[in-house]
């Protein structure tokens, strides 16, 4: 089958798969406290925001740019096992096969004979850290006591739950940033990037303020949720494309295209 | 890709989604200018019926006022009632209309486009009580004037309204005189239809009816019991030949002052048509050993003489 020209830019916005740090205002704010906040001698950190926020982006940034300079190790995918955890925790930090251990306790006197004594505190980036186990989180809470661990926990904040309020981050938590959802003039820098990042120059005349709107109305702001309408209005147009070509204006988008992708996505009741 | 089908599903329920969103918008619309409509109606109608209500309210009222002075009793001059008719169209007896009267009034044309007003026009009533002591005919005259709108369908541009006017009567007919000299009063027609150049749209009926005098009367006196209203029951009876009655209104007019002189005459005529001569001249006499009373005289010699007139 012949591509067409909206396939592309379909892919451009596949969700987790392309990796482009667009850099916004409430991105790069967050982007800079955190690494102020990492530099501090905190044992533990809280970030937060929406899902679809842009929190996991942020952290695979903060990763890839601080790798090399200090002991920084990610997490992304949550562990429910304590041992499964310390076994990942020592391949990443020692980048040797772990040996056997029973708990925490072990894991911990054998890491202090590894470490140097004047050796600043590993950097642990813990995505997903609403799914992990009360337990693991109070073991995770003892290895960051022991100063040879830093904890970075990025959670989701719902409506419903205020993760703020759990006990174990209420009291020990001593440093809290928090991302937001982005907005309109945001939303439109992103997908203007999005698509200047892999060289669709033309296509950024497509979408008109209008547009702009109707996407913003649709996804709020949400980073994630941006992706997927785009993809899917991408998708549609692909569609057309190939089978109606008539009825696509390559000049501008119609409305009826974005709301049949807000109507695919759920956003639209029809 | 997608496949042919989910486009077609999508553009199913794409198709809903806008007929929703155009019923919306229809409803949306229908509802903004329900309310517009309503406030309109409600900023401009109705404050408007309200200051109709209102002006011919005062329309009315002038009308009435302009009416009932004109028929004050002091002012009633009946020579002028008489005017406004052609003496050969008005018909004193009893029953009959005597006269109708149409007048056009530029100023009325709103009372009869207004209904509530209408309902209040129907309802004003307008009494005046004209007791006119006449000494040498002892006439009681009442003046009942209704205000009727008439011809509620009147065309746009004019309306009417009707005037009646009962006039009662007690004892004697009213003789209406002609008047020429009615400013307001431009033409009559045979129907007794006068046209006022200043009222020129309502139609004003004037009509005047006889009722039960001595019912009234006797009304009256129980209400005042006045000396007046006893003379004048003494006065109908006996018009009326009906002497016993008139015999006893003049004992209570005597009872009441024994001194007037018209209870003793219409005592002694009652007694006289009764067959009792003798008692009216003893009365007579008694009246005027005390008395001094030329037309008590006169009566007496009439009576002596047989020669009393009705």
């Amino acid at each position: 089958m012949n591509n067409s020209q909206f396939t592309e830019l379909k892919n451009i916005f596949i969700d987790g798969v392309i990796f482009d740090y667009v850099n916004l205002d409430k991105s790069s704010a967050a982007y800079e406290k955190l690494i102020q906040t990492i530099n501090k001698p905190l044992k533990l950190m809280l970030f937060y925001g929406k899902p679809g926020a842009g929190k996991t982006f942020l952290l695979k940034k903060i990763y890839k740019d601080f790798k090399k300079k200090k002991n920084i190790v990610f997490l992304p995918r949550p562990f429910f096992d304590e041992i499964e955890f310390l076994k990942v925790l020592y391949k990443k930090v020692f980048e040797q096969e772990p040996p056997k251990f029973g708990g925490y306790d072990e894991f911990l006197s054998i890491a202090e004979t590894k470490f140097d004594k004047n050796q600043d505190a590993i950097t642990v980036l813990i995505d997903e850290s609403q799914l992990y186990p009360n337990d693991l989180i109070e073991k995770i809470r003892l290895l960051a006591d022991s100063r040879k661990f830093k904890f970075l926990f990025t959670v989701h904040k719902t409506d419903k739950e205020d993760i703020l309020a759990k006990d174990y981050f209420k009291t020990r938590i001593w440093e809290t940033i928090e991302l937001e959802d982005s907005t309109y003039l945001e939303s439109k820098i992103y997908i203007e990037k999005k698509l200047i990042f892999h060289n669709k120059f033309e296509y950024v005349a497509l979408f008109k303020e209008k547009h702009y709107k109707l996407i913003m109305k649709f996804t709020n702001g949400n980073l994630r949720t941006i992706n997927k309408y785009l993809y899917k209005l991408f998708e549609i147009l692909e569609y057309y494309d190939l089978s109606n070509p008539s009825k696509i204006n390559h000049r501008s988008l119609q409305i009826k295209y974005l709301e049949m992708a807000g109507i695919s996505q759920g956003m639209l009741d029809a | 890709m997608l496949s042919a089908n989910d486009i077609a599903a999508l553009e199913k329920k794409y198709s809903k989604y806008i007929f929703k969103k155009r019923l919306k918008l229809f409803f949306t619309v229908i509802i903004f200018l329900s309310i517009i409509i309503f406030a309109l109606y409600y900023l401009f109608y109705t404050p408007s019926i309200q200051k109709k209500d209102i002006d011919t309210n005062k329309t009315a009222k002038n009308v009435i006022k302009k009416t009932s002075s004109a028929k004050k009793p002091k002012d009633i001059n009946l020579t002028k009632i008489s005017s406004i008719v052609k003496p050969k169209d008005i018909n004193l007896t009893k029953t009959k209309k005597i006269t109708t009267i149409k007048k056009e009034n530029n100023t009325t044309k709103d009372i009869i486009k207004t209904k509530k007003y209408i309902s209040n026009m129907t309802e004003e009533v307008i009494k005046l009580d004209a007791n006119i002591s006449n000494a040498d005919n002892n006439i009681e005259k009442k003046l009942i004037f209704h205000i009727k709108p008439q011809n509620r369908t009147a065309s746009n541009t004019k309306s009417t309204g009707t005037l009646r006017l009962n006039r009662y009567f007690l004892n004697k007919e009213y003789k209406v005189k002609k008047q020429k000299n009615i400013n307001s009063i431009k033409n009559i027609d045979k129907n007794g239809t006068i046209q006022k150049e200043e009222y020129a749209k309502p139609k004003i009926h004037i009509e005047m009816r006889n009722i039960d005098s001595s019912k009234y009367l006797k009304e009256k006196f129980q209400e005042t019991h006045d000396l007046t209203f006893a003379l004048m029951l003494c006065k109908n009876y006996y018009s009326k030949k009906k002497y016993r009655e008139s015999l006893k209104w003049s004992i209570i007019a005597n009872d009441i002052n024994s001194q007037n002189e018209k209870s003793w005459m219409w005592f002694a005529k009652s007694k006289y048509r009764l067959n009792k001569r003798k008692d009216a001249i003893k009365a007579l006499k008694a009246f005027l050993k005390s008395n001094e009373s030329k037309s008590i005289r006169m009566l007496l010699r009439d009576i002596i003489n047989g020669e009393l007139d009705d």
